[in-house]
């Protein structure tokens, strides 16, 4: 199952700054909920712990981040984490592309991210799947802000929580989301391929 | 389908229940009619290594009217409330609701607390208690205290509960004449969760003015949703089809679906729109009657 | 009912509706299915399956499973190899992995497997079990399969350079394409059956107990074959020491079927595997969800069919192209000699000569299959495709559909009746049939009530379908499984006091065979039905028959039972001539009895003539009263039917009710009329089914996004509307019996007649054609893009 969500957000920070925290990838952990590094394997490359924890749910993953793409002159950053369910179920990428955009004070940054669910989640997650990945990356945008701002990021937003949540809830078409979940429908049916998008 | 292996305890009385989740912290779970959390056990999504019983504990299945209030307790079942006099009567709203939660065997062991208390959008208690402004009673080591429905639901699966809170009671103001409440929810087959559902909770005055409104959604938002724009634009109000096709159009704008196997996000809005404005209609119908 | 019974209530032969006397049991919760089965000191088994539908298997680290107290042995692709056993044969001679040693082809594929002292220790393991897998983009549609770029899935097969199985044709393509170079009209329409599940309520699995003092192999096993079965894994184990006459295979009561029950799975395999090595006998039994995701699939077959006409209507050819999407493998449980099977009766119940018919298959990275559900081998999606664009051809030239199918029907008095695919209709009255059905449903009075309807601007649709089945496989010139041929059998003891026990070679699933076997021989011999047992479904007795699929079961089975037990009524007629002292000529029988022609005081029940088959027999005569006859039949049976249904929708939700279902079904010559309305009502159940509600949907990573009844929706009572059948009856000529079969019938008929009515219903609109299942939110798909809704 593949959902992708594309979104634009600014951050009040010049871009310099912005960079250089993504490109640790200490911090960008530290900002996705239940992500926890524990090893470098390679310059580009790092292992660790996803714990994914949603009322009576959970669920653990050996991860793996890799920077798949740093263009320092484009500012354009692609970083792929992947997780394998440890208990065999499964397994979900995250892949994260990011274009920064300075202006004036602030960053412009373009973000998609498409995440890919492999397995028992898949089948029996499909109905929570893209809402849950709409709310981690909220949740990780506002964890970035608060990171670049100087401040700790609360316990409670390391992990996926209720509170973003219930603050979005309203998603009326006038302000909707460029969000969608990528057609999981009749294959066959090539009028209806695009009509979530 | 085989869950992994837990300890059980039960217990016989709050205080009893209180004491095993202190023991056991966040590796228990309360189990009232199972029918959410044992499914989730049996895919192990989740594996508690303690379930703490808390089906038989006394005095929490009723379903009465004291003070103005109607008092339903956290262990009544859906078939409870589905074969109550009381509820036939007065809160048919409430048979609506029950008859349409899974199948006869379900709704023999799922209870009302834990309908609330799983959090889940898609279960079709919470939009029902947002329409009748429920106010939730919750009861944990330190005492009770009351949680308005509105501030009741957080997340997925997350609640206003605290750590080893039980939820007790659900209490809603008594029915009144001019009142009358319908739910109705689209769903695959019988049994199987809303693709949307629509609860609705109206009074009107005998010149048909709405004096009071409550609407609540299901499933098609990421918590359970009140349409409060929906509500507002018809309390003070004297009902015509316009106005209702106006608040069925708000709820269809404001709901927050998400496209998924039932169908695309456009679907669930478009009939969401139909389905409030034919449960309005069903609420209106039963307001008047009892005027 | 045209049909007259000829026996007394008392003895209940043909035509009597005997309640189902298997229903005792069941009822009482007393049925003994494989999960009943337990033995001492048995282990159980647990798979561990692939999450993945492509990926290399790196490696598999057993250890933590193996330190968990309580497990035997954990079975990997790689230790079956050491035996030669990590492969099989499918029915339809391609290759199944049993476990895989690198490569595992689809979700939930089995990989390894765990067996333990317990049933849940055996699920902590599974748990336990480290695979390390690398993922690989999987195939997932059929048309991209075929894509020179696609990668090549069998790269087991050696030489093996794409993805295509098969190709498959009938008929005659020149002079088809002649017929429609001519034609007034054609009409042509893509049309994809997707691929469903039999979801039956009892899901597979097995115990497996060999015992290593008598080198034995018992298996209780959930098969609808089990002497097929016997027979494959004699085949298939013969070299570790497995030999046939080893091998007991019991297949005890069954919670259904529908040809999901035919295959061999892995798992059973393994749990063999397993008892053989360990010498202690191995429960496996599959849960919900490993049920509907790996076991095998039905239909997935993508037909783009076309219809030559006169501008009057009248038929002058069919063509049809199909893509078949088999999966990994083709595992078609399909014992005919043509790769697609039943296909080629695809022409349905019209006159016409000319047509042509191909079918190419593939391999994708979905589970295999390919069985018949309750239907004899593509006669589904056969009698869909021809059902459809009978009425897209009735919608395109402005005729109604019952008209249209009037003037096209094969006429009574044309039987029995070559079809342009060359296939002999054996018996039928097509005129008859859907003139009852649109008497029984008041067919002129809804078309009125349709043209108010649609001034109001009200959705309402009556869809027809007048099927034609090919069932009853099968004469030995078109069928066979792995050179067997398909006959059945029947074995009839009757005991000195005139009680009998009879086996057979079938297997019901439910199908109420100990009640309507009984019943025809108590049709042939008079003895009353409630005094025969009927015993099927255990190698070690029943005698040799190829089981019950395909509506075969009456077709053969029931022929060898009428036909052995009229041997026993000519051997109870020499010992009535003996004990009456007459000449054969000179006897007459009424059911029970032999008497002399012009005397009948003097007369022998057929309880007398059993017990001097022990105590009194001629000279010369073999003692007893047993007969045995295997039936391997002239034709195929042709039942049919006409079965029109009436819709409503809403056109604001897409919400679609079926109001009305109206099925006449002509199965000849009718065994048990209750037991048939049954299976009628069940398979239009069933029919319902993938219409409006069921579909295996997978994504592009191969994910099964509905692998268990929270999403797979089956429907239920609920859904189901109140089902109005009757019969008209041509028994079929060259049956001893006159019946033809009737299970498969509603099954095949149903799901065109609902989207024929879906489709009448939404024609004002401008459609001609929706897919199955069309669900409310298809519907409502319609009204948006029609800007009916917003
Ligand atoms: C086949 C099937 C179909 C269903 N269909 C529907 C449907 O259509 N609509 C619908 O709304 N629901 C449906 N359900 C869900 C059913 O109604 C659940 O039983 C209900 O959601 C939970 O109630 P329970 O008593 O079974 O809670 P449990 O499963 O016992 O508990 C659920 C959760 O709530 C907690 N909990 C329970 N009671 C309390 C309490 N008093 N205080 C604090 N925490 C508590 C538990 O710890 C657990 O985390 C269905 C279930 C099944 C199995």
């Amino acid at each position: 199952m593949k959902v992708s969500i594309d979104k634009n957000f600014e951050i009040a920070q010049p871009v310099s700054k912005v960079w250089e925290y993504l490109l640790d990838p200490y911090k960008v952990a530290e900002c996705v909920p239940g992500v926890k590094l524990t090893e470098k394997i390679s310059e580009t490359e790092y292992k660790g712990d996803v714990g994914l924890k949603l009322g009576p749910v959970n669920a653990s993953f050996n991860g793996v981040i890799t920077y798949a793409k740093v263009d320092e002159v484009a500012r354009e950053i692609h970083l792929v984490g992947k997780g394998v369910d440890k208990k065999g179920k499964g397994s979900v990428e995250m892949a994260l592309e990011m274009k920064l955009q300075e202006s004036g004070n602030v960053t412009m940054v373009n973000t998609t991210m498409n995440v890919t669910v492999i397995g028992v989640m898949a089948q029996f997650g499909s109905r929570l799947i893209s809402d849950v990945s709409d709310h981690i990356f909220k949740q990780f945008v506002e964890n970035f802000q608060t990171l670049l701002a100087g401040k700790e990021i609360d316990d409670q937003d390391k992990q996926i929580h209720g509170g973003a949540v219930a603050g979005t809830v309203v998603k009326s078409i006038t302000s909707k989301l460029t969000s969608g979940v990528k057609n999981i429908f009749s294959k066959k049916d090539k009028k209806e391929e695009n009509e979530n998008e | 389908m085989i869950p992994a292996s837990f300890d059980y305890h039960r217990a016989s009385t709050l205080q009893e229940a209180f004491t095993f989740a202190q023991e056991y912290g966040e590796d228990a779970k309360y189990l009232a009619g199972g029918h959410s959390l044992i499914p989730m056990m049996k895919l192990r999504f989740s594996e508690p290594a303690h379930i703490i019983d808390i089906s038989r504990i006394q005095g929490l299945k009723y379903i009465k009217e004291e003070d103005g209030i109607l008092k339903i307790g956290a262990l009544t079942t859906e078939a409870d409330l589905e074969f109550s006099d009381l509820c036939h009567d007065k809160y048919p709203i409430l048979v609506d609701v029950s008859k349409l939660i899974g199948d006869p065997s379900v709704r023999n062991k799922a209870t009302v607390g834990g309908n609330l208390a799983h959090g889940d959008a898609a279960n079709d208690h919470p939009a029902v208690m947002l329409a009748l402004k429920a106010n939730i009673v919750a009861e944990g080591p330190n005492g009770t205290h009351n949680i308005p429905v509105d501030e009741f639901f957080k997340g997925f699966f997350e609640t206003a509960l605290e750590q080893h809170d039980i939820l007790i009671e659900i209490q809603i103001p008594a029915t009144k004449a001019g009142n009358g409440g319908a739910y109705n929810k689209i769903e695959r087959k019988v049994g199987d969760y809303a693709t949307s559902g629509v609860a609705v909770n109206l009074t009107v005055d005998t010149s048909d003015t709405v004096v009071d409104i409550g609407i609540g959604l299901t499933n098609v938002n990421p918590v359970p949703m009140r349409v409060s724009r929906a509500e507002e634009a018809l309390k003070g109000n004297k009902l015509t089809q316009e106005l209702i096709e106006k608040a069925g159009k708000i709820a269809g704008e404001d709901c927050s679906p998400t496209a998924d196997l039932r169908g695309s996000e456009d679907y669930k809005r478009s009939i969401t729109k139909e389905l409030t404005i034919r449960t309005i209609n069903k609420a209106w119908e039963r307001a008047k009657a009892s005027l | 009912m045209e049909f007259t019974c000829k026996t007394s209530k008392e003895i209940g032969g043909m035509g009597h509706s005997l309640k189902r006397r298997e229903d005792d049991r069941f009822i009482q919760g007393k049925g003994n299915y494989v999960d009943d089965v337990k033995l001492p000191g048995m282990l159980y088994m647990d798979i561990v399956r692939s999450p993945y539908a492509y990926a290399k298997i790196k490696s598999i680290n057993t250890e933590k499973a193996l330190a968990i107290d309580g497990v035997i042995t954990v079975i990997t692709g790689k230790d079956l190899e050491e035996h030669n056993l990590h492969w099989m044969p499918t029915f339809l001679s391609d290759t199944q992995m049993v476990l895989p040693t690198d490569t595992v082809m689809y979700q939930a594929q089995e990989v390894a497997c765990v067996i333990a002292t317990s049933r849940y220790i055996a699920a902590d393991a599974v748990e336990a079990v480290e695979v390390d897998y690398e993922p690989m983009k999987p195939v997932m549609d059929p048309h991209k399969a075929l894509d020179p770029d696609a990668p090549v899935l069998r790269t087991d097969k050696e030489g093996k350079k794409d993805n295509h199985i098969y190709h498959w044709e009938n008929g005659d393509r020149e002079k088809t394409e002649e017929v429609f170079k001519n034609a007034d009209v054609v009409v042509k329409e893509q049309i994809y059956l997707p691929r469903i599940h039999v979801a039956s309520i009892e899901t597979c699995g097995c115990v497996a107990d060999y015992q290593t003092a008598t080198k034995k192999m018992t298996v209780y096993m959930t098969t609808q074959a089990p002497h097929a079965v016997r027979t494959v894994v004699a085949l298939v184990a013969g070299h570790v020491g497995l030999s046939e006459e080893r091998i007991r295979i019991i297949s005890p009561d069954l919670g259904g079927g529908f040809g999901g029950k035919v295959p061999i799975y892995p798992g059973y395999i393994v749990a063999i595997t397993a008892t053989f090595l360990i010498g202690k006998p191995v429960k496996w039994i599959e849960d919900r969800t490993e049920n509907l995701q790996a076991d095998s699939f039905a239909r997935d077959y993508d037909m783009t069919c076309e219809l030559a006409a006169t501008k009057e209507g009248k038929i002058q050819a069919f063509r049809i192209k199909t893509l078949a999407d088999m999966g990994y493998t083709d595992g078609s449980a399909n014992p005919s000699k043509y790769p697609a099977g039943m296909f080629s009766i695809c022409t349905g119940s019209y006159d016409y000569s000319t047509a042509f018919a191909e079918v190419d298959a593939v391999y994708t990275n979905k589970p295999p299959g390919g069985i018949a559900y309750r239907c004899s081998f593509r006669v589904t999606e056969a009698a869909h495709a021809i059902e459809r664009m009978v009425d897209i051809l009735a919608q395109k030239i402005g005729k109604d559909p019952a008209e249209l199918r009037m003037e096209n029907f094969i006429k009574k008095d044309q039987f029995p009746y070559k079809s342009a695919l060359g296939w002999e209709y054996d018996s039928g009255d097509y005129h008859a049939g859907l003139e009852k059905a649109m008497n029984m449903i008041g067919y002129d009075e809804l078309r009125k009530e349709q043209v108010e309807k649609r001034a109001k601007g009200e959705y309402m649709g009556i869809g027809i379908c007048t099927f034609t089945e090919i069932v009853g496989a099968g004469p030995s010139k078109d069928f066979d499984i792995l050179g067997l041929k398909m006959f059945d059998s029947a074995e009839i003891r009757v005991h000195p006091t005139g009680k009998a026990i009879a086996r057979f070679g079938t297997k019901s699933q439910g199908q109420g065979h100990e009640t309507t076997y009984a019943q025809i021989i108590a049709e042939e011999l008079g003895i009353p039905a409630e005094h025969i047992t009927i015993e099927e479904g255990d190698t070690d007795t029943a005698p040799y028959g190829l089981g019950t699929y395909a509506s075969r079961s009456i077709a053969t089975a029931g022929a060898a039972a009428a036909i052995a037990a009229r041997k026993l009524r000519d051997k109870a007629r020499k010992i009535a001539a003996y004990l009456l002292e007459v000449s054969e000529e000179d006897l007459e029988w009424e059911p029970g009895k032999f008497s002399v022609k012009g005397a009948p005081e003097k007369s022998k029940t057929i309880q007398e003539l059993v017990f001097a088959a022990y105590t009194n027999y001629p000279p010369g005569m073999e003692g007893g009263f047993e007969a045995v006859h295997y039936y391997d039949p002239p034709n195929l049976t042709f039942p049919s039917g006409a079965y029109i249904c009436v819709v409503d929708i809403d056109g604001k939700t897409g919400a679609i009710k079926v109001r009305r279902f109206v099925a006449i079904d002509d199965c000849g010559n009718i065994i048990n009329p209750m037991i048939v309305q049954g299976q009628i009502h069940g398979g239009l159940t069933q029919g319902i089914a993938p219409a409006m509600y069921e579909e295996l949907i997978y994504d592009d990573e191969g994910n099964i996004l509905n692998g268990s009844f929270m999403d797979y929706l089956v429907p239920t009572a609920v859904e189901s509307p109140k089902w109005e059948t009757d019969h008209v009856v041509t028994p079929s000529p060259h049956h001893p019996l006159g019946a033809k079969g009737v299970a498969e019938s509603p099954t095949v008929g149903a799901p065109p007649a609902i989207v024929n009515a879906i489709v009448d219903a939404l024609s004002p609109l401008g459609v001609t054609h929706v897919e199955i299942p069309v669900t409310p939110y298809k519907v409502w798909k319609i009204l948006k893009e029609k800007g009916v809704v917003d």
